[in-house]
Order: C-alpha cells, then structure tokens, then sequence
C-alpha cells in the first residue's frame, strides 16, 4: 500500500459498523487511514504493517484489534477487541493515530 | 587506640564516620548515612543513630562494644519550614471564559454570535439575521450535530461557531457543508448562559490563538470602552497560549485581579519592631531582613503567615518543651514565585498561573537539648556519648580533608532544612551562621510551580535529569543526548515526559513542556540556593562584602545535586571566589563533613 495514513486490515467476517468508532478516533486525531478488507480469519501482523509508516491495525474474525509497527517485535503494542466499549474502541483509534503523531497516549 | 563514631544528625540525613584513633595518627575506617528519625534534635533521632551506626559496625565487622565513644554535632535544632502565599487571585464573575485547551478543536478561525442550544435552531426563522454560536452537549453524536448545522446553514441561519461536550470538534467540522471554529471537550457545558454574545477562536495547528488573548482583541469584538477594557486584562491573560478560546460576555460582566491581603510580618530587633506585607514581595521583605539584626519574627494574627509561623514554634515546643516565648525565628527567605490557582469563575477548570511568595523559616533551640539527647543514646546503646563542638565548625574541620584546600577557607552546608555556612581565617578564627531555606524549599517551589500533588515527584523533578521519549526505542535527554533500548519501552510512558531515576523512566503526567520544567527547576534552585550561598557568605564575612572569600567548598546532601554545585560556583566566580564542591578525605564527596569533623574533635586543622 502506497497511501500515508494508518493501514486497517480486517477480517471480512467483522461488521465494518462494529468497528466504526475506530475509525472516528483516529479521524477525530487528523490522521488519514486506509481500510482494507480480506477474506481471513487471522490477520497477521505483515498484512497491516507493510506499509510506508510501517504501522497499522489488523482485525481478526474472533474480534481481536491489535495495532502494531513493523519493528516492534513485541506481539502487540495496543490491543483492544470488537465487543469492548464505543467508547474503548474510539479511544484506541486515537491512540493509534497519537502513536503515529508521537503524542502521548490518551487514557 | 580507640575507636570514635561522629555522628552528624542533619534535617534529612544521619551521617557517620568511624575511626581508630590514637595519640600519634587518625586512621578512618568507613562511613554511613540513615534517614533522620523524627524532627532534628529530639528523642526520635535515636532510631536512626542506631541504624547508621549498627549498619556501619557490620560493614567494618565490629560490635557495639567496640566503640568507645559516640560524638555528635551540637547542632542546634532547627525546623526548616516552608509555606506558599498566594497573593493574587483571578475572580470572573457573570462574564464567562472557556479557556481551553482541547487536543484537538475543529475548524479555525473566529466566530462571533449569541449563544443558543443547539435545538433551539430549529425554532428560529428562515435568514434570521443574527450570528450563532450553537451549544451542543454530550446527549447528541457528531454526526446528528453535523446534520442540524448543515441543515441550519441551509435554511440561511448563520451559525458561526459551536462549543461542543464531547471529544467531537474534527469529526462535525469534517462533515460541516461550511468549515467554523469548534471547541470541544468541554466538561461544564451547561454553565455556559445561553442569548449572550460569545466568540470562539480556534487557532491553526502549530500557532496559538491572538484576538481573545489580547485585552484590545477582546474589545475589538465586544465594543469594550477603556474601563471595560481594563477589567478583561486578567482574562485575556488567562487565555495565552491556548490553541483554543472562548469568551462569553454578559452585560454585567466583571473580571477582576484581586490581591489578596496576604497578612504582615513583623520582625523584632532589639531596638525596634518592623513589619513588611507579604503581599509588597519577596523582594521587599529580604531587602529588610537583610538590613536588621532579627530577634524574632512572627505574623499577623489570623492571617496564613501568622498561623504559618505560630505553627513552627508550637511543633518545636512540642518537641523540645522550651517555652513557646523562648522559640524564636531567627531567619526566614522569601522567594517569588508564580502558582497555578483555579480561576474562581471560569468554566472549563481553567488555572491562572497567581502571584505567591515562598517562605522558609528556621527556628532555633537552646543548646541543653544536645546533651539530653546525649545521655539518651548513651543509656539507649550503652556507649558513650559527647557533644562536639558547633556544626558549622565541625562541618569546617571536615571540608579543610579535601585534598588540595586550606586555610582561609568558607564553607557552604547545603542541607535540606538550613543553608549552614562557616569560615576560618589563616589563625583559625572562625564565624559562621544558619540560615532558612534549603533543599525542601526548592521541592517546594517546584511542586507549586508545577502544580503537582505529589511532594515525593516534586523530589525527584529536582534531582533527576528529565528526558522526552521520542519513540518505543529511544529517549532524548534534556541536554540533547539520546538514549537507545533494545526491548520497547511501555506505551504508559510512550511520548511524555520523564525523568530518569537510576535508569528507571518516571512518567511526568503534567501537560507542560520539557524545557519549562526544566526552567521551573532550575529557577527554584536558583532562588533558592544561589541567593543563599551569597546571603550566607556575606553574613560570616567581617565586612559584608561576598569577595572577601578566595575559596568556597560546597558540602551537604544537595551539593551532590546535579547542577546545584555548578550553579553556585558560576555565581560566586563573579565575585572571583574559586567555589567547588568538597571531597571529605578524599574519598566521600560532599558528605560526611561533620561527621568527620566531630571524629577529628579537637585535632588541629
């Protein structure tokens, strides 16, 4: 993927209205994305991190929402998953989008 | 041959030294240091005599019955106290602000109008002619508030600006068919008066807003005359270096700066009774302690300053059971300072950095209270147990250890309670002084400067070096250097501000930047340590004059501090004074002065 922004890639099982609140989190922040959907059950994390600022969110069929970066080796740097709050899954939009900035994170 | 503890009972730390001691030579086997134990020169410091003792015997592998006597410091007690006096204070009443800061408001620019809910749009006319700025609270989404405006818009309503609850200002701007200012996130919404006049300003990213931050911009829109003018000043004031503004104008509105009577202090001479108003300045008050011979001070009564200080003698008459009359304070620094304060009015828990002044106030004791506490660790370890001589003396006879120093020498004890200082000409006649303010009072400035609850964080603001973490991988230090990591730092620490404490990362949670934290620090032990390393030089100086001084060595607990010691030599380098931190027998830095000077006792120096 060429386009800058944070890279979303979810399991085409996902109802895209479940996740929305993500996407308003990270729009709420100014930060473009890209949202791309594939017939996975498991999205692995070089699906959503091969990408120009090497970060990104995947979103597997069991609801589980990981952002991570190419380099960060650990298994996730922010998890969150599908049945949490509106109002988890707007916050972990914006922090998506505040690591990319390089602000700190909102609680 | 025997063997001697000097044990230096400080504000914050108990020191000791031990060493064998003979007619012919003094061979020092080691040292120690424990928290004090309860307020300097009482019973409760036993505690940790006992412990920096007992935890020094085992290093050297020796037993209480070793030792053949304990010497401690006739220090006089002192209680080193520190208060904060707001002086001014920021009252809005009936005109509102919103002075906020949001991360992220929408839109930009200016907008001018009357207040209305944003369901009371649809009852107005079609090209009403009136200017809105619609209130929008937390019940309602971005997109239904987006749809209302838009719909608005189209009916030729002209809404110029909205205030919203909820985190919301990108995501209505980004669907608004006409782009206007938006502040969000903001928590009291239903404060603000509905039908007033009101202007919101959103600034671009990067800049900060200008009109409403300006007392002339806030009466440009509101057609101010120059009383009106005036009284907006605190509030244009508050508004500085926000990104984001609201003002709400009522007709009876009134902003005003008040000064708050802070109370007096009176400073007894033995000629005279003086007073100075807290509220006239730090400056004011030490230009006239300087000038007199203080017996005592107190405050007035009923006021802060009075019950600040009537406080200090009574928990010093509790601990030492002199009579509350004999308590005297003997010294005091003030130092102005700025602290953020709630602006009583506003809407949105907007501060305003107040005018205050520090205090810091020693009081001292009589001498007998040493000798009780003696008896009472000789009975507690059974060993025994003298008072050496004056602190600032023993302090002097520990410093002139450091390789390379002799006499005529001054020294400055910077400890946590009291700035001690003494010198010794090439006879050996020495002078010497207390003084209030030291160590706690520069965590205290910082803590009130920053405005953090936690004095514990305060501490370490002061004596650690700050950093910013750049990304999961590395830090940049204050100074500019960077740190890599292997492993990813946590994402609780991820692009704020931290301190690094013995290579652990402190979070900072305060939104204020590195560089003025590091100002506020550095700052605070300016005021505080620099102007009292010249007012102690100048007190045991014969003429007053600072330059009568070739060499200065620092001691104490916060000449280990990592800039304080650079701090006072550059200062003291003005008056051409070589100033450098001590290295008591060349081997334990800034510390263990006294003690060591109470080991040496009477030994020649």
């Amino acid at each position: 993927m060429l386009k800058i922004g944070i890279d979303i890639v979810c399991s085409n099982s996902i109802n895209i209205i479940e996740i929305e609140e993500i996407f308003f989190g990270i729009e709420e922040e100014g930060v473009p994305y890209i949202l791309k959907i594939l017939k996975k059950e498991k999205i692995e994390k070089e699906l959503y991190t091969d990408n120009r600022f090497e970060i990104g969110i995947g979103i597997s069929s069991d609801g589980e929402i990981v952002l991570n970066k190419k380099k960060y080796l650990k298994e996730y740097i922010l998890k969150e998953n599908i049945k949490s709050s509106q109002k988890k899954l707007r916050t972990f939009g914006q922090n998506a989008a505040r690591i990319l900035k390089g602000l700190s994170l909102k609680k | 041959m025997e063997i001697i503890a000097g044990v230096d009972i400080g504000n914050a730390t108990t020191e000791v030294a031990i060493a064998k001691k003979d007619e012919m030579k003094i061979e020092f086997m080691g040292s120690s240091l424990y928290k004090t134990t309860g307020l300097k020169g009482t019973e409760e410091n036993i505690e940790g005599i006992k412990k920096a003792i007992l935890l020094l015997l085992e290093k050297l592998n020796l037993k209480l019955e070793n030792l053949d006597l304990i010497r401690i410091n006739e220090a006089t007690p002192v209680i080193g106290d520190v208060s904060m006096e707001t002086i001014t204070e920021t009252i809005i009443t009936e005109s509102t602000m919103i002075g906020h800061n949001p991360d992220t408001p929408g839109g930009c620019g200016i907008g001018l109008g009357i207040t209305i809910d944003i369901d009371d749009l649809q009852n107005l006319l079609e090209n009403d002619e009136e200017n809105y700025i619609v209130i929008a609270n937390g019940n309602k989404n971005f997109l239904e508030i987006a749809k209302i405006l838009n719909f608005s818009r189209n009916r030729g309503i002209k809404v110029m600006g909205a205030i919203l609850q909820k985190d919301d200002g990108v995501l209505v701007n980004n669907r608004l068919l006409v782009k206007i200012p938006i502040v969000d996130e903001v928590q009291l919404i239903e404060k603000i008066p509905l039908g007033v006049k009101c202007c919101i300003e959103v600034a671009s990213k990067g800049r900060v807003i200008e009109k409403i931050s300006n007392p002339y911009g806030i009466a440009t829109v509101f057609n101010l005359n120059s009383e009106e003018t005036k009284k907006v000043v605190p509030l244009s004031k508050a508004l500085i270096g926000n990104r984001s503004g609201v003002v709400i104008k009522t007709p009876q509105g009134d902003v005003k700066e008040k000064i708050i009577p802070a109370g007096n202090l009176y400073i007894k001479t033995n000629k005279s009774l003086e007073s100075v108003g807290i509220q006239e300045g730090a400056e004011k008050i030490m230009k006239k302690i300087s000038f007199l011979d203080v017996e005592d001070i107190f405050g007035e009564d009923g006021t802060n300053v009075g019950g600040m200080l009537k406080n200090v003698k009574n928990t010093m008459h509790k601990f030492t059971g002199e009579n509350i009359d004999d308590i005297k304070i003997k010294d005091l620094l003030a130092v102005d300072t700025f602290v953020p304060q709630k602006i009583k009015g506003g809407l949105a828990g907007e501060f305003m950095c107040e005018n205050a002044v520090g205090l810091a106030v020693m009081v001292g004791t009589e001498k007998n209270q040493m000798n009780h506490l003696a008896n009472m660790i000789k009975n507690e370890l059974g060993v025994n147990v003298e008072v050496g001589g004056v602190e600032a003396d023993m302090a002097i006879k520990g410093a002139l250890t450091t390789p390379g120093t002799g006499k005529p020498l001054a020294i400055i004890d910077i400890g946590a309670g009291s700035t001690d200082a003494c010198s010794i000409d090439k006879y050996g006649r020495r002078s010497h002084i207390h003084l209030a303010g030291a160590g706690n009072m520069v965590t205290l400035l910082i803590q009130k400067e920053l405005g953090i609850e936690d004095f514990n964080l305060a501490e370490d603001i002061k004596k650690y070096p700050l950093a910013k973490v750049e990304s999961f991988f590395n830090i940049r230090y204050e100074d500019g250097t960077v740190e890599f990591f292997n492993e990813p730092l946590s994402t609780d620490i991820f692009a704020k501000n931290v301190l690094v404490k013995n290579g652990e990362l402190v979070p900072i949670d305060i939104k204020i930047s590195l560089e003025k934290i590091r100002q506020i620090r550095r700052e605070s032990k300016r005021k505080v340590f620099v102007t009292n390393s010249k007012r102690a030089l100048r007190k045991i100086s014969l003429t007053k004059d600072i330059r009568d001084f070739e060499f200065v060595i620092i001691v104490g607990g916060s000449a280990l501090d990592f800039e304080v010691p650079e701090m006072i030599t550059e200062s003291l380098s003005k008056y051409g004074i070589v100033a450098g931190c001590g290295n008591i027998r060349g081997v334990e830095g800034p510390r263990n002065a006294v003690a060591t000077g109470l080991v040496l006792g009477d030994e020649e120096c």
